[in-house]
């Protein structure tokens, strides 16, 4: 197996996940730039293939506490076939009864030795909860270099610049690797990752002159871990329904105070069909229920109309909500990320703002709080 | 049992004013580096992910006998504030590994030389912050714990150690919220989620105690590793043209935002 680019794709039980198939398209356009073959890595339980039983030492003992879960499980091989035809790159499959079980260390003890063998100049992974887990260990493993949170990139004088956020996305940094291969994790809303360069990566496998190969290879679990893995759990809380909402109106630690909270329901109030949800910094706060979180760890949602309140926009909360068809944000610095993502733009602090909003439709009639 | 707190003090623009262009210079060894125009001392803080992982380490040492909660810093001067904190907070010592660089240390860089501190001063269990609120990279606690082959688990958001050989019970928080937990064996690093605690506000006696107390200061720069990667540019997000911004007075963009709402029907005319 050669290839100069390698993706570690995360599948469900419906094929690749969403974040995955981005990654893909990412990496096709980096193909496309460096000349590069893609090949997608499938790690997972695939009984189908022909392996040697092999019982993952100090892996669960639960029979199989991820099936119908998003991410591993167990799989039939059909899977791959179909994300080589979906994709035109060839798929490797790496395959083991232990790694049905997500945990880093396994993770890491399957892909190191055959992106070590392969020996690609970029492996691209998506920046997910998964793959911001075991993309740094994996980095060291290989002896790579690493960048995070990857938004895009650019070649320049033979150089990849590497283009990601920081500072709650206000400022953005540029980063060249300087040892290869470098291990990247890619946001799901980095350029590229839109489904266009899928093409680009079917082409670039065109050009090989055959159809994409998938093969497979059998991970013997060979050590013992020293990551047990117990359960999966569900949120705790049940998670607020926001589905039905035409308008979300949401605050960030911008509303300064719990007491305070009472205006963004009150401003909900003022939507026929609305709900009332948070940042993550909310919620740790303690001033609303975790349930109402919108974000990378709470809800994705995408209403009609989404009202960012008092929320800095950082790349977390972005990920739940910037898919919402409009988008208006309020907020007193004119920097904040958030505003990168809105249609409307309003440079108030929100404690005057709404307020203001609020006496204006006073005559218009009742004030309706949403609880 | 020894449990160790990695804290960072980060930059806070919003503390300060900062200028929109950075400089940009060329830094160590030839090499390109940036440095934030000229923030001053009161542009840093705390990183308030941090303090999730002190109050987690305080409240393992509340719940069994014997264990020490040492606090460490990598950074100029200026870090002493955050491990003061860690010590007015209940930490037992505190260790200032001092580097004086302008340029931002990468994920890789830090964890390097927290590695090497470590190599020499075991510790049993050794938390981190899920992230730097300024760097935003959340990878330093994953690659210590690869550094000195450790097993690692991120974003904890529940933790249980029912005794100080181990293992640690830790879940850890994915995308949606959902959980998975894990059991993990020790010398082990963790990652602590924001939510897990409140972090407590200090102690008058504790604050009177840090005072006193002594922060060891080592000097890193003999530890600072080749680079693997190197940040060579900084500049401000633009906002795209999509975003449309009100103009006039308070009550007008008000009126502004209302109808807009009525406009595309979200509100009736």
């Amino acid at each position: 197996m050669k290839a100069g680019i390698v993706v570690i794709a995360e599948i469900s039980a419906d094929g690749l996940t969403p974040a995955s198939r981005g990654v893909i398209s990412f990496a096709g356009l980096l193909a496309e730039t460096a000349g590069e073959d893609v090949l997608v890595l499938v790690p997972g339980h695939f009984p189908d293939i022909n392996q040697p039983p092999c019982r993952g030492a100090g892996v669960t003992k639960h029979e199989d506490p991820h099936s119908g879960n998003g991410g591993l499980g167990i799989f039939s091989d059909k899977v791959a076939e179909e994300i080589a035809a979906a994709t035109g790159c060839d798929v490797a499959v790496l395959s083991g009864n232990h790694l049905s079980a997500y945990s880093a260390e396994v993770w890491m003890a399957a892909l190191s030795p055959v992106c070590g063998e392969i020996n690609p100049r970029f492996i691209c992974i998506p920046h997910t909860s998964r793959g911001w887990d075991y993309g740094p260990g994996l980095a060291v493993r290989l002896g790579a270099s690493l960048i995070g949170a990857v938004e895009g990139f650019r070649l320049q004088g033979g150089d990849f610049f590497f283009k990601r956020s920081f500072l709650k996305g206000q400022w953005q940094m540029e980063v060249l690797p300087e040892t290869w291969p470098v291990v990247l994790t890619i946001l799901p809303e980095a350029r590229g990752t839109e489904g266009t360069a899928l093409l680009a990566a079917a082409r670039s496998a065109g050009k090989r002159g055959r159809p994409p190969r998938v093969s497979f290879l059998s991970v013997p679990s060979a050590k013992t871990f020293e990551t047990k893995l117990l359960d999966r759990l569900p949120a705790p809380e049940t998670a607020y329904d926001f589905s039905e909402a035409e308008v979300i109106v949401a605050t960030g630690k911008g509303i300064g105070a719990a007491d305070n909270i009472d205006l963004i329901k009150r401003l909900a109030g003022v939507f026929p069909k609305s709900a009332v949800g948070c940042s993550r910094a909310v919620c740790d706060l303690g001033w609303m229920e975790h349930r109402r979180q919108i974000g990378m760890t709470g809800r994705t949602v995408s209403p009609p109309l989404y009202i960012a309140c008092g929320i800095s926009g950082a790349m977390p909360h972005l990920a739940g909500m910037r898919n919402s068809r409009c988008i208006i944000a309020v907020n007193r610095d004119k920097n904040a990320a958030i505003f990168q993502v809105a249609h409307l733009g309003i440079v108030e602090d929100i404690l005057t703002f709404i307020p203001t909003v609020l006496e204006l439709l006073a005559g218009d009639g009742d004030d309706n709080t949403i609880n | 049992m020894k449990i160790l707190v990695c804290i960072k003090q980060i930059l806070a623009p919003e503390l300060g004013e900062l200028s929109d262009r950075p400089e940009i210079k060329a830094g160590d060894e030839g090499a390109f580096a940036f440095t934030m125009p000229s923030p001053d001392d009161n542009c840093y803080r705390f990183n308030p992910f941090d303090e999730y992982a002190v109050e987690e380490a305080l409240r393992i040492r509340d719940s069994l006998p014997d264990v020490t909660v040492d606090a460490l810093s990598l950074g100029p001067e200026r870090c002493r504030r955050v491990l003061l904190r860690a010590l007015e907070m209940g930490a037992n010592n505190a260790t200032l590994l001092h580097l004086d660089r302008p340029a931002p240390l990468t994920p890789f860089e830090t964890a390097s030389i927290l590695a090497c501190y470590l190599r020499d001063n075991a510790y049993d269990l050794i938390l981190t912050g899920v992230m730097a609120e300024d760097g935003m990279n959340g990878q330093t606690g994953q690659l210590i714990a690869a550094l000195l082959d450790m097993p690692c688990a991120t974003a904890v958001i529940s933790e249980r150690l029912l005794s100080p050989q181990g293992p640690v019970y830790v879940e850890r928080e994915e995308d949606g919220g959902e959980r998975t937990a894990y059991e993990i064996c020790l010398p082990a690093v963790l990652t602590i989620q924001s939510g897990i605690n409140r972090p407590r506000y200090p102690a008058l006696s504790h604050v009177l105690r840090a005072r006193t107390q002594e922060i060891t200061t080592l000097d890193a720069a003999p530890l600072l590793p080749a680079p693997r990667e190197r940040i060579i540019g900084v500049s401000r997000t633009e906002s795209p043209a999509t975003c449309t911004f009100l103009a006039g007075t308070p009550a007008e963009k008000a009126g502004q935002f209302l109808d807009f709402c009525r406009q595309k029907g979200f509100l009736a005319p």
